[in-house]
C-alpha cells in the first residue's frame, strides 16, 4: 500500500546521513579552506569496512568505531603529501584519489567483491516483529544520534582556540605560521578528523541501504556534498547540515513533482539544470550561503553547568 | 547594532522556516490534487467505456465480469518502471522505455485490465545502485506501485533486491543479464526476461572455438556485465585466454589498452562494453590498425547508436561479430511486435524494446490473471503465466530462480550498404 510518510522519512534519514559528509567537509573547506574533493573516497572506505565487518556479525559500535578510524586514518596517509599542494593542486589529486580508491576495490576481488560489491549486510539495529515503518524510525534514530554527536564535536572545535587557529590558517596560512603555529599539523589533523566522520556516515550508509558496490560511490557524490556546503553556507555548521536536508530535498521533490506537473522538458535534465543554476545563484548572490559564519565564542553559561556535570563523571569513573 | 543584528538573523531565520512550511505544503497539496485528478481521470474514462459497453447491449455480461474478476482491483492500476535514462546505460534506456510503453498503450486501447487503465510511471536511476533504490522506494512508497519493470542494470538490480523482497514487490528486469543475480535472490520477487550471461558468455566462448581462436585476448568493462561474462567464456576458452583486461569506461581513452593488446598479438579479442565507450575503443582500434584480428562482441555495443561515430561504424564492418540475446529464428510473435513497433515509433525495435515488452505483457496478464493488486498474488500468477506465455522474443518459462530457462542467440554482422551501416543475423546459437 502506498505509503508517502515512508519515503519522506527515508528522506530524512538520507539527508542524516549526507549532513554528516557536509559537516564534515565544513570542518575541511568551511573552517580550514581545504578543497577535498574526494569526500567519496573516505565515505566508501567507511562504507566497505562497515560492510565486511557487519557480514562477519561484529555489532554496530564496533564496525562504526573501526570504519571511522580506517577512514581517519587513510585520510591522515593521504594529507601527507597532498597538503603539500596549493589549493587547487589539492582539489584535483583528491578526485584523483576518489577514482584511485575505486579502481582498487573494483579490480581487488577478494577484498570487497570486486565489481559484483557486497549485500546481505544486516541492518545496526535488529528488532524482531517490527513493522517497515518502525524499522526506519529506528534508524533515523540511530543516524540522527550519529549526526548529533558529529555536530557536537565539529561546533565544539569551530569554537575553540583549535577553530580559531583553523580559521586563521583558512584567512592567511603565514599568519598562522608566524604565530608559531604548525600548520601542517593542524590541517592534516582537521583532514584525520573529517575523513573519520566521513567514515562514520559511510557505515550507516551501508548498513542503511544494506548493498555497497562502487557504483554508488562516483565523483557525483562529491560534488552533492559540496553543494550542500556551498549552499547551507560554509564555516556554519548548522548550515552545512541545513544544506544537506535542502539538496535531498531538491532531489526527492523533483522526483514527486515530475509525474504532476506536465513539462516541454524532460524532468531529469531539468533537475540537473535547475540545481547548477541554484548552485550559481547562491554563489553570486549569497557567497556566504543560507546561513552566514557567525563568530560567536561557546556559550559560556552552558559550559559552567556542563563543567560540575564532567568533573563528577570524571570522578565516578576514577573511583 | 546588535538588536538590528539579531533581529535580521531572526528575520533570516523565520524566512526560511517560511519557505520550508510552504514547500511542505505545497508538496503535500500537490500530491494529494495530483491524486484526486488522477483517480477522477481514471473513473472517467472508465464511465467512458463503461457507457461504450453498455450501449452496445454488453452491460449485463460486463458487468458481472468486473464484480466477479477483479472486486479489489484499485480504478487505476499503476506498473513501475525504473530505467536508466541518463549515466552510462542513457542511450539504451529510452529505447526500453518504448517497449514498455507500447504494452503498456496496447492493453489500455483495448480497455486496460477488466475496464481499469493502466498507468505508467517511468522512473530514472541514472544507472547508478543507490538512485535506484530510492526510485523502487518512490515507486512502491509514494504510488504503490506492485509490480515493476527494471531496472537494467545488474549492479543496480542487487541493490533493489532485499527492498523488492522485504516489500513484496514484483520486479521483472528486462536487461539485467548478469549471472549472479540467479544466486544471490533465488525463490523470491525478482524475474527477468533475459537469459542470464552464463548462456551469452558461453556462446561467445563457442564462437571464438569455433573460428579457430587460439589466442584471445578478453577486453571487458569493469562492472558487473563486462565481468560475468568474462568468467563465463573463461570457462569455454580455458587456456586459449592470453589475458584478460578489464576497463574503466568513463576514462574515454583507451590505448593502453588497445597497445596491450597489440604488443600481444592475438586471433581474437572478445569485447564487452557500452555504446558511448565502444565508440571509442573501436575509433582508437581502427587507428592503431587493430582491424585485421577478429573481434567478437556481446550485446552491449549492438544497436545504431554505435553508427554515429564514423570510424567506429568503419571498424565493427570490418573486424566485428557478435551475438545478442534474440527471438528464436523466424518466430511469428516477434514479427507481430516488429510490426506494432514500427507502426507505433517508426523505426525498427531497437535491442531490448522486445524482452521490455514481454515483462510488461507478463507483468499486466499477472495482475489480470490475479484478479488483485497485490504483490504476492501478482508472483503467483506471473509464475504461472510464464509456464504459457509466448512473447515477442519467445517462452519466458521461469525456472525456481525466476530466471529465464531458455535463451537464443543471434549471432550479428556488420555490413555496408551504399554508404550506410546495419547490423545483420547471420546465424544462431544454440
Amino acid at each position: 500500500m502506498p505509503d508517502p510518510l515512508m519515503y519522506a522519512l527515508d528522506a530524512v534519514a538520507y539527508a542524516g546521513i549526507f549532513g554528516m559528509l557536509s559537516l564534515s567537509l565544513n570542518l575541511e573547506y568551511g573552517y580550514t579552506n581545504l578543497a577535498n574533493f574526494g569526500k567519496v573516497a573516505f565515505f566508501m572506505v567507511g562504507a566497505y569496512v562497515a560492510a565486511v565487518m557487519a557480514r562477519m556479525k561484529y555489532p554496530f559500535a564496533v564496525y562504526a568505531l573501526v570504519a571511522s578510524l580506517v577512514a581517519g586514518f587513510i585520510g591522515l596517509l593521504t594529507s601527507l603529501p597532498a597538503l603539500r599542494l596549493r589549493e587547487d593542486f589539492l582539489a584535483i589529486t583528491m578526485i584523483a584519489l576518489g577514482e584511485v580508491m575505486k579502481l582498487i576495490v573494483k579490480n581487488e576481488e577478494w577484498l570487497a567483491g570486486g565489481v559484483w560489491g557486497l549485500s546481505g549486510i544486516p541492518p545496526a539495529v535488529v528488532v524482531q516483529g517490527l513493522s517497515f515503518r518502525e524499522r526506519l524510525l529506528v534508524q533515523i534514530a540511530l543516524i540522527y544520534g550519529c549526526l548529533v554527536a558529529c555536530y557536537v564535536v565539529c561546533e565544539l572545535i569551530a569554537k575553540s582556540p583549535y577553530g580559531r587557529v583553523l580559521k586563521t590558517i583558512r584567512e592567511d596560512e603565514l599568519l598562522a605560521a608566524a604565530y608559531g603555529k604548525n600548520v601542517f599539523r593542524y590541517k592534516a589533523c582537521t583532514f584525520a578528523l573529517g575523513s573519520a566522520v566521513s567514515g562514520l556516515a559511510g557505515a550507516l550508509f551501508a548498513q542503511y541501504i544494506g548493498t555497497v558496490s562502487p557504483y554508488m560511490f562516483e565523483p557525483t557524490v562529491t560534488f552533492s556534498v559540496w553543494m550542500m556546503v556551498i549552499l547551507g553556507g560554509p564555516a556554519n555548521n548548522t548550515g552545512a547540515v541545513l544544506g544537506a536536508f535542502l539538496v535531498e530535498g531538491f532531489h526527492r521533490s523533483s522526483r514527486l513533482l515530475k509525474d504532476y506537473i506536465g513539462l516541454p522538458l524532460d524532468p531529469i535534465n531539468l533537475q540537473v539544470m535547475l540545481t547548477a543554476l541554484l548552485v550559481i545563484t547562491v554563489v553570486f548572490y549569497r557567497p556566504q550561503g543560507m546561513l552566514k559564519e557567525r563568530i560567536t565564542p561557546l556559550d559560556r553559561g552552558l559550559l559552567k553547568k556542563l563543567k560540575p556535570m564532567y568533573r563528577r563523571v570524571k570522578t565516578w569513573v576514577r573511583s | 547594532m546588535r538588536a538590528s543584528r539579531s533581529l535580521k538573523a531572526i528575520s533570516t531565520g523565520l524566512a526560511l522556516i517560511a519557505i520550508v512550511v510552504v514547500a511542505i505544503i505545497a508538496g503535500v497539496a500537490g500530491y494529494y490534487a495530483g491524486q484526486s485528478a488522477a483517480a477522477e481521470a481514471a473513473s472517467a474514462a472508465y464511465q467512458e467505456g463503461y457507457d461504450a459497453g453498455y450501449q452496445a447491449g454488453l452491460a449485463d455480461g460486463r458487468q458481472q465480469a468486473l464484480q466477479e474478476v477483479s472486486p479489489v482491483l484499485p480504478s487505476e492500476i499503476k506498473i513501475g518502471c525504473i530505467m536508466s535514462l541518463t549515466g552510462f546505460l542513457g542511450p539504451m534506456g529510452e529505447n526500453i522505455v518504448k517497449g514498455v510503453e507500447l504494452a503498456v498503450n496496447e492493453v489500455n486501447a483495448r480497455g486496460g485490465i477488466a475496464g481499469r487503465k493502466i498507468k505508467l510511471i517511468v522512473e530514472d536511476d541514472g544507472t547508478d545502485p543507490t538512485k535506484g533504490l530510492e526510485a523502487l522506494k518512490k515507486l512502491v512508497e509514494v504510488d504503490g506501485c506492485q509490480v515493476v519493470i527494471g531496472p537494467m542494470a545488474s549492479g543496480v538490480l542487487r541493490a533493489l533486491g532485499n527492498y523488492t523482497n522485504e516489500h513484496k514487490v514484483v520486479l521483472i528486469s528486462p536487461t539485467a543479464t548478469a549471472p549472479y543475480i540467479t544466486t544471490e535472490f533465488p525463490d523470491d520477487y525478482v524475474f527477468r526476461t533475459v537469459g542470464s550471461d552464463t548462456l551469452q558468455g558461453k556462446a561467445l566462448g563457442e564462437i571464438l572455438v569455433d573460428r579457430g581462436a587460439s589466442k584471445v585476448v578478453i577486453l571487458v568493462i569493469d562492472n558487473a556485465y563486462g565481468v560475468g561474462i568474462m568468467e563465463e567464456a573463461m570457462k569455454v576458452l580455458n587456456d586459449r585466454v592470453v589475458k584478460t583486461i578489464r576497463y574503466d569506461p568513463s576514462k574515454l581513452d583507451f590505448t593502453t589498452e588497445l597497445q596491450t593488446i597489440k604488443d600481444l598479438n592475438p586471433d581474437a579479442v572478445l569485447y564487452v562494453g557500452y555504446y558511448e565507450d565502444g565508440k571509442i575503443m573501436f575509433k582508437q582500434a581502427l587507428e592503431m590498425g587493430l582491424d585485421n584480428i577478429l573481434w567478437v562482441c556481446a550485446e552491449g555495443v549492438y544497436g545504431d547508436p554505435m553508427f554515429e561515430e564514423p570510424a567506429a561504424a568503419k571498424f565493427m564492418e570490418k573486424a566485428c561479430i557478435g551475438t545478442r540475446p534474440s527471438a528464436p529464428v523466424g518466430l511469428t510473435s516477434y514479427e507481430l511486435f516488429r510490426k506494432k513497433f514500427k507502426e507505433a515509433y517508426g523505426e525498427e525495435p531497437p535491442m531490448y524494446s522486445d524482452t521490455a515488452y514481454d515483462a510488461t505483457m507478463m507483468a499486466i496478464l499477472a495482475i489480470a490473471k490475479a484478479g488483485e493488486y497485490d504483490g504476492p498474488k501478482i508472483r503467483e500468477a506471473l509464475i504461472d503465466i510464464s509456464q504459457t506465455f509466448m512473447g515477442a522474443t519467445g517462452y519466458k518459462l521461469f525456472d525456481e530462480n525466476g530466471d529465464q530457462l531458455y535463451q537464443v542467440y543471434e549471432i550479428w554482422d556488420v555490413v555496408e550498404e551504399d554508404g550506410k551501416y546495419k547490423f545483420v543475423g547471420t546465424g544462431y546459437w544454440p
